[in-house]
């Protein structure tokens, strides 16, 4: 993080903008952060399993199908910022 | 009716109920009336339906009129943070982002309040998306601390604390992903418990760390918590990572417990540098009256402690950014009014809903997942200081019952002050490692600062062991009276 070309990468796969302004402040905040928790890397975790989860059932978790009733329309429809035709919209692609 | 009883805690509600002293409308209203009255100060919630919650009132009133109670809390208020989903309400997670969102269902643990008849009020305020500990974070209002309306309440589970300490209400649900109930329950002087990761099902909660997140409670009493604690607890089939354990009553836990002779770890690392010397005094008081009780006090060394915010903020951020991609201008309602193009659409629609805090977790979360020695390198090296945090407390627990820690390094700080992010990510220290571990964890009021501000005790327990906790906890409301003490206006 030591070029303004990270953040602009950063900002790219966040699909955020930022003004010039902004990407002084965020990059400097964020070198601050990572510079802290970067410190992780004087631990020495030589053959240590990662914990991905605490949660450790003993077996999977299985159900049967069963036939639900879900207005999955209408529950879209009211969220939704635009429908068209029971259709989400969206800006033309192509 | 009295304010007296609107700080009543719940059984006393019950028989307030049962007695026919007052009906779940009256006792509703009543809750509603002071709520009209303090929120101009306090500002706890976001949303109020006060015609649907007098309905459900009445409902209730009708229901023991004919019989035919769902449960015995059936007619008691209690409030949901802005992230529970609770259909035909809104749920914002204080964003511009979901500022005109509507729960389409109910989250499982609203379905389990809803079937035990209890009365839902109102919407409370939250950092967005759940992200800080002061309310500072909400895209709406910021919350006032009931004991000095300068102070922040802590967060984020802000209004449901504030709420619960104001009188406003007797009970509240929040979430809990590295300390969002346990840190503001300190701050407002209430009992605030977050359960075993994997206890209440998150099924119907807006996401945001999915391996730490867990839902919790606040509530006057220890009692009180533990009784709720009871309803939402259970395995879920919506929630594949809901625990399939058996619930024990743990009100009945705690009065069969009561007299037992714990044995509480007390890790020196958790009483170093930084923690406030008034904040010291209390919690070490509070060790001596659980000596003085017959209790072994046993030093432990939780030689992780340093090393919990970094992989917590490495987890949580990296996590934080794969749930957040969802909010991208289709189905969650905001969409930028200047988008012209897909990309426009994404891109502005993310940068004008999403706050500044939001934008800097996505950011540090896609940074940990995209830089190293090889992909991910950060996130796996936090992940392997997990398992070593994780180990910590498992060894800890081998000579202790429960462990006994200061909840927040200050009481409550001023509105307003500026500090960096990462200043603000340091005073979490003493709550992220419980998440990262998946441990049960509470905090209840153990004392005031000179300038009668609360101060919390944070208990932290063995997997599933949250009766211990309760228990423990018990006892030292038992002994003290400060869980009766009541912010002046």
């Amino acid at each position: 993080m030591k070029t303004s070309a990270d953040i602009d990468q950063l900002a790219k796969i966040a699909c955020i903008r930022f003004s010039e302004e902004e990407k002084v402040i965020f990059q400097q905040q964020l070198q601050d952060m990572i510079g802290y928790c970067f410190k992780l890397d004087a631990i020495d975790t030589e053959g240590v399993e990662p914990l991905l989860h605490t949660f450790e059932q003993d077996e999977n978790t299985w159900g049967e199908d069963e036939p639900t009733t879900c207005d999955g329309l209408k529950m879209l429809e009211q969220n939704a910022p635009e429908m068209r035709d029971a259709q989400l919209a969206v800006p033309k692609v192509l | 009716m009295e304010e007296e009883t609107l700080f009543l805690p719940l059984d006393q509600l019950i028989e307030g109920l049962n007695g026919k002293r007052f009906s779940s409308e009256e006792l509703t209203k009543a809750y509603i009336e002071r709520t009209k009255q303090l929120e101009p100060k306090i500002k706890a919630f976001l949303s109020f339906d006060e015609e649907k919650t007098l309905r459900e009132a009445r409902a209730s009133d009708e229901r023991r009129a004919q019989g035919r109670l769902l449960s015995e809390y059936d007619g008691i208020p209690i409030g949901l943070k802005d992230i529970f989903s609770e259909k035909g309400q809104p749920l914002t997670c204080a964003s511009k982002m979901l500022e005109h969102y509507v729960s389409p269902y109910d989250a499982t643990v609203v379905e389990r309040l809803k079937a035990a008849g209890m009365v839902l009020f109102g919407r409370l305020n939250m950092d967005e998306f759940a992200m800080g500990s002061s309310s500072e974070n909400s895209a709406f209002q910021v919350t006032h601390n009931p004991w000095d309306v300068t102070c922040i309440p802590g967060g984020s589970s802000s209004g449901s604390a504030a709420a619960v300490a104001a009188g406003e209400l007797p009970l509240s649900l929040g979430t809990d992903t590295g300390g969002s109930v346990r840190q503001p329950a300190a701050l407002c002087g209430v009992v605030g418990i977050k359960p075993t990761y994997g206890r209440i099902s998150r099924y119907g909660i807006a996401a945001f760390a999915s391996s730490l997140d867990q839902a919790g409670v606040f509530a006057r009493t220890v009692s009180g918590a533990a009784a709720i604690l009871r309803l939402l607890c259970g395995a879920d089939p919506k929630d594949a990572t809901s625990a399939r354990r058996e619930v024990p009553d743990f009100c009945k836990e705690i009065r069969n417990n009561r007299g037992k002779k714990w044995t509480l770890g007390v890790p020196e690392e958790y009483f170093g540098d930084g923690l406030d010397p008034e904040v010291k005094k209390a919690v070490l008081a509070a060790v001596d009256f659980y000596k003085h009780l017959g209790y072994t006090i046993k030093p432990i060394r939780l030689k992780t402690l340093e090393y919990g915010i970094s992989a917590y903020y490495i987890i949580a951020t990296a996590e934080a950014s794969s749930n957040l991609a969802r909010y991208d201008g289709v189905r969650y309602t905001y969409r930028s009014p200047n988008a012209k193009t897909t990309e426009e659409m994404f891109s502005l629609s993310r940068s004008e809903g999403f706050g500044s805090e939001v934008k800097r977790r996505i950011l540090l979360g896609l940074y940990v997942l995209s830089s190293g020695e090889y992909d991910a390198y950060y996130y796996d090296k936090a992940q392997k200081v997990r398992r070593l945090i994780y180990n910590d407390f498992a060894e800890a627990f081998k000579g202790a019952d429960a462990i006994v820690t200061p909840t927040s390094p200050t009481p409550a700080t001023k509105i307003g002050v500026k500090s960096t992010p990462l200043s603000v990510y340091l005073s979490d220290i003493y709550t992220v490692s419980v998440n990262l571990a998946g441990l049960p964890g509470m905090s209840l009021p153990c004392g005031f600062s000179k300038s009668n501000l609360p101060i919390g005790l944070q208990l932290i327990g063995k997997p599933f062991d949250e009766s211990a906790l309760l228990s423990i906890a018990e006892a030292f409301e038992e002994g003290h009276e400060y869980w009766g003490r009541r912010p002046k206006g």
